[in-house]
């Protein structure tokens, strides 16, 4: 629970997560990037495995939506239920924009919904825009 | 004999197992203050399911009342008894494995007719009279079968049996042309299949639901990642790569962008299409205002004049009359983008009772022979290389028109410009 830098991205897709952290790191994000490749790993990396210390506390989750074993909901959910995380931001980063999976996400405490677009070079916008906010300009509780 | 009959009939069952619900039920109807309510109730009932009265019988004697009923009582028959009143007499049947027998006479001849109330059957179980709910008409014959039965789960069930006969004389002979609807069998029937097709329904909405899903979903994944390590192929390689090399990775690129825009626009097609139509007042002109200035904004290097006619109201969905507005204008500033000074119009004009909106511009237009082409999804009038775009626009703009019971069509002229005119409103039409 130290490591306040971190970014956790929770992404099943190995080109999607490739992509995501080309784009990180195209913006010059000097953070610390942890990869989570589905909703266990993620529950199990924020919340603790079977009752130990959580393994960190991220500043910023980047969340996919359509996950294995748990899906991007499901951890969210879980996120926002649990007093040592629920105050993180969470910024639903997926490919769908179903209003359904928007207004879900929003009703489960999502601080923000970025549909991934198809082309990188938007993307890599999307990405430079969304570290400008969540890591420069807002402020969390300490 | 005289041939003039006035005929009641009226039976219900009551099964002395019934569970308290029915019990209550039964209460219900034999509280005579309700007489009159329960009259309309039948009578409704009876209107509701003529479309399946199934029995044609011809009634040659009032002594026929028993082989009239063995007629209608089928095999698996779920009638325990049945009360039948005529003008002289009353007799009550009593069902043995569909079998009718007569049970009791229940009133000697020349009296006049029991009314609402409890007769015991030989085998101890009551019998209700609710002949008193059924107008007494000279030739009209109403026999209500009602009994009580358990399901499968036990449940109490209630089953009403309707006939309706019509006397009348053939060639001398008095005859009673007798429809029996077996309601409650038929609407359990219909129930089932209603059942079982909201199941199909919902099963194959579900279907789509989780095609869609897919669709925006996992297709655009793939394309994400092409265009993504193109991309980067691109970038990291800008030096080694030959310039057909680069050129190549543009087109996959563009490639995938088409296709990228491709799904996106079948998804607005399909979310079209799943939307609930919600009409209020708006201001049209103000939409189309509204739109056209994104429009400008998006595309700084032209000027294209719009002539947006004011205060113009329709009763509309707001979401869905936008998206259909923003394709007929970007269509309109997309196909005179060829001109010199692009013009785009606005407006509405009153014909009969209609109001007929239209979009007009002075672009490449088209030829008319197309135009039952223009509306159909995938459909383009012009190549890619002179006009990008989808083909799905002017099939977004048609389902939208229609499902506010509209219609749209065009008209044009190669190099003449093109004008677009729908109506939201169903037309009236006189015959």
């Amino acid at each position: 629970m130290n490591d306040i830098k971190t970014i956790m991205l929770v992404e099943d897709n190995e080109n999607d997560e490739i992509l995501t952290l080309r784009a990180l790191k195209d913006n010059n994000l000097a953070n610390k990037i942890v990869v989570a490749r589905d909703g266990q790993e993620a529950i199990d990396m924020l919340l603790g495995k079977d009752g130990e210390e959580p393994a960190l506390c991220p500043q910023l989750i980047l969340l996919d939506l359509k996950l294995p074993k748990y899906d991007g909901l499901e951890v969210l959910r879980k996120i926002r239920d649990n007093e040592c995380t629920r105050l993180i931001p969470v910024v639903i980063l997926t490919s769908s924009s179903e209003e359904e999976d928007i207004l879900s996400s929003y009703k489960l405490g999502a601080n923000s919904y970025i549909r991934k677009p198809v082309d990188f070079d938007q993307f890599v916008v999307a990405i430079k825009q969304l570290k400008l906010y969540w890591l420069v300009l807002n402020e969390l509780p300490k | 004999m005289k041939l003039y009959w006035k005929l009641f009939v009226r039976v219900i069952f009551v099964n002395t197992l019934l569970s308290t619900v029915v019990w209550a039920i039964f209460s219900f109807v034999m509280v005579r203050n309700h007489r009159e309510d329960m009259l309309r109730h039948f009578r409704t009932e009876l209107v509701a399911h003529r479309g399946v009265i199934n029995r044609f019988l011809l009634w040659d004697d009032i002594l026929s009342v028993q082989s009239v009923l063995e007629n209608i009582v089928e095999e698996n028959s779920i009638i325990d008894a049945a009360f039948v009143l005529d003008g002289e007499r009353s007799v009550a049947y009593t069902f043995r494995d569909g079998i009718p027998s007569q049970l009791k006479t229940l009133q000697p001849e020349g009296t006049e007719h029991p009314i609402a109330k409890e007769f015991i059957s030989t085998d101890g179980n009551i019998l209700y009279d609710i002949a008193a709910l059924v107008n007494s008409e000279d030739v009209m014959l109403h026999l209500i079968i009602s009994r009580s039965s358990l399901d499968k789960e036990s449940r109490p069930i209630l089953i009403v049996i309707v006939l309706i006969g019509v006397l009348m004389t053939i060639a001398g002979i008095p005859v009673a042309i007798l429809f029996a609807s077996w309601t409650t069998k038929e609407v359990e029937r219909l129930t089932f299949s209603l059942e079982k097709r909201t199941k199909e329904l919902e099963h194959l909405n579900r279907e789509l639901e989780s095609f869609s899903y897919s669709v925006s979903h996992d297709l655009r994944a793939p394309l994400r990642a092409i265009d993504g390590f193109s991309r980067i192929l691109l970038e990291d390689n800008m030096d080694e790569l030959s310039d057909k090399a680069k050129d190549s990775l543009s087109r996959i690129m563009k490639a995938v962008e088409n296709m990228g825009n491709l799904i996106d626009s079948i998804l607005k097609l399909s979310r079209i299409g799943r939307r609930e139509l919600e009409r209020k007042r708006v201001n049209l002109s103000e939409i189309v205002s509204n739109i056209t200035e994104n429009i400008e904004t998006g595309d700084n290097d032209r000027k294209v004049d719009f002539k947006i006619a004011e205060n113009v109201f329709a009763e509309v969905d707001k979401h869905l009359i936008s998206v259909a507005l923003e394709n007929l204008l970007r269509n309109a500033v997309k196909f005179s983008s060829k001109g010199e000074r692009a013009e785009v119009e606005f407006k509405a004009e009153k014909s009969g009772d209609m109001t007929v909106y239209s979009i007009k511009d002075n672009g490449v237009g088209f030829n008319m022979k197309y135009c039952d082409k223009l509306f159909k999804p995938f459909q383009k009038l012009h190549g890619e290389r002179e006009f990008s775009g989808t083909g799905i626009g002017l099939s977004i703009v048609d389902k939208v028109i229609s499902m506010h019971g509209g219609r749209i069509w065009a008209k044009s002229e190669p190099g003449k410009g093109a004008e677009f005119f729908f109506t939201l409103n169903k037309e009236r039409r006189f015959s």
